[in-house]
């Protein structure tokens, strides 16, 4: 189906990760500009339980299957490369994350189609999605545009403000069939938490940073305390 | 007995102030030094770990662009065994046209497939239509595991367990055969020095190898319509006095954005 735009909605652990909401925000405009429908694109068993927060989004289709019970790249981008034949979409928003980061350059060498790496923002100038590209450690930016479609952007987070795309309603759920195979060269074994204390800067509202201005580790003291008088936690970026 | 490839790339130095060619589309190449990508010495350094550890060869493998001697050179002084230069192309913006003709010079250049373990840098501050590992493991149709940071191989059973970075401290752990594609974020232990004196003793007793790069160059699928400098925010605001009254500042710079 011509005019579809799809975001590709990033669960990792039990919850939709807050950059898919970004990445919907982003996507809606993208769809507004090229007069598109744009479709939320859930993968996983259970995957029907999760539209209830993707209303930014005129559909959702969803893909069950056990096989996609982790968001193990490769099967990921083997269950895409199988639907995107089926509707044809202009383009494909996939978060670009150390959960997905590689489904977008599988998928698009399966089916040999552009891919647009680090994008952190999308817009339609004449008729066509233009990507703007983080290059070179972001001391230079590439406006990029697909030669042709299907076309599938890797979204850097902040592209949008999340509050943007979260909204709760569920939109019409389009239940489409994959076909996978039982084994795959690659297993995944399980998820290990790394010793606590580590702070996940994803989440936290208010963060205390110290890079190398810090000069000694004594003096990472002083952020501490501060940190706590903000009651944030307090990451050392120094490495 | 492990064969490991290293493919590794050069990329921009960061540190050199890059400018826009007058074209608008690509950098002026009088504003480059290259320099080995950062990621791509991690996998370098993960490759000489696992020879050490179960035996084998490394070969490393570059595309042959300026300075590239020196990288391949370099590898061979801290243990690579062979150091191979794809040439005849010319070095463009695209991974994927990279990483294609990568692929296809793989299976043309004598020796090196089949490989155990190929690996590669996860990412690189030039990509700009793909991953080099990703791409790479479709057009060899073998599996990839990404943003690496630990690999144990079992050679007899012909398979490895390979843990992933992902965010907050969490890491994955995934078993995988082999033959395998390998995206490195970071070796196990930082990448190791090699002083200048052994690799100029490994360029006057060892030698590059150049394989043709074979295959017609796949079509790069995007288009680069303008490079440009990022906007400066001009939003920094230095703080300046005793260090009671930078504190002061600070304080009301928190309050006003609702932060205290």
């Amino acid at each position: 189906m011509a005019g579809e735009i799809w975001v590709l909605v990033e669960q990792w652990r039990g919850r939709i990760s807050d950059i898919t909401y970004e990445v919907l925000a982003l996507g809606r405009e993208v769809a507004e500009a090229l007069a598109g429908s744009l479709q939320a694109v859930v993968l996983g068993p259970g995957a029907g339980e999760s539209a209830s927060s993707l209303g930014a989004a005129d559909g959702v289709l969803m893909v069950e299957h056990s096989a996609l019970a982790e968001p193990v790249p490769e099967v990921y981008a083997l269950a895409l490369a199988q639907i995107i034949p089926q509707r044809q979409p202009q383009a494909l928003l996939i978060p670009q994350t150390n959960v997905t980061m590689e489904m977008g350059p599988l998928l698009a060498a399966r089916l040999a189609v552009p891919f647009l790496n680090s994008c952190r923002d999308v817009q339609v100038t004449d008729g066509r999605p233009v990507a703007r590209c983080i290059l070179y450690g972001g001391k230079v930016e590439a406006s990029v545009t697909p030669q042709s479609a299907p076309a599938v952007f890797g979204i850097l987070p902040g592209a949008r403000p999340r509050e943007q795309g979260r909204v709760e309603r569920a939109p019409a759920v389009t239940a489409l069939p994959v076909d996978l195979p039982t084994e795959f060269p690659l297993r995944f074994c399980g998820y290990t938490e790394l010793e606590a204390g580590d702070v996940d800067i994803t989440r936290e509202n208010v963060l205390v940073a110290v890079g190398r201005g810090i000069q000694r580790p004594e003096n990472v003291a002083l952020a501490e305390e501060l940190a706590a008088a903000l009651a944030a936690p307090s990451a050392d970026l120094a490495r | 007995m492990l064969n490991i490839l290293v493919l590794v790339k050069l990329v921009p130095d960061t540190v050199e102030e890059l400018e826009i060619a007058p074209d608008g589309r690509s950098l002026d190449p009088a504003s480059v030094r290259l320099i080995l990508s950062e990621r791509d010495e991690h996998a370098l350094e993960q490759g000489l770990l696992l020879k050490e550890r179960y035996g084998g060869t490394l070969t490393v493998i570059a595309l042959d662009v300026p300075e590239v001697d020196d990288v391949l050179f370099t590898a061979l002084a801290k243990g690579a065994d062979r150091a191979v230069k794809i040439t005849g192309m010319e070095a463009g913006p695209s991974t994927w046209t990279a990483a294609g003709l990568a692929a296809r010079t793989l299976a043309a250049g004598p020796g090196l497939l089949p490989a155990d373990l190929i690996l590669t840098g996860v990412q690189a501050i030039d990509d700009l239509d793909g991953q080099a590992g990703p791409i790479l493991a479709r057009l060899l149709e073998l599996p990839y595991v990404g943003i690496t940071c630990r690999v144990e191989v079992d050679p007899g059973a012909r398979s490895a367990v390979v843990v992933r970075e992902y965010v907050g401290g969490v890491t994955g752990t995934f078993e995988v055969s082999l033959p395998v594609v390998l995206g490195v974020q970071s070796a196990e232990k930082p990448p190791r020095y090699v002083p200048v004196a052994k690799v100029r003793a490994a360029m006057k007793s060892q030698r590059l190898e150049s394989v043709p790069a074979s295959g017609e160059s796949a079509v790069m699928r995007v288009e680069i319509l303008q490079l440009m400098k990022p906007e400066a925010t001009g939003r920094a605001v230095m703080l300046d006095g005793a260090p009671e009254e930078v504190a002061a500042q600070l304080c009301d710079v928190l309050a006003a954005r609702g932060l205290l």
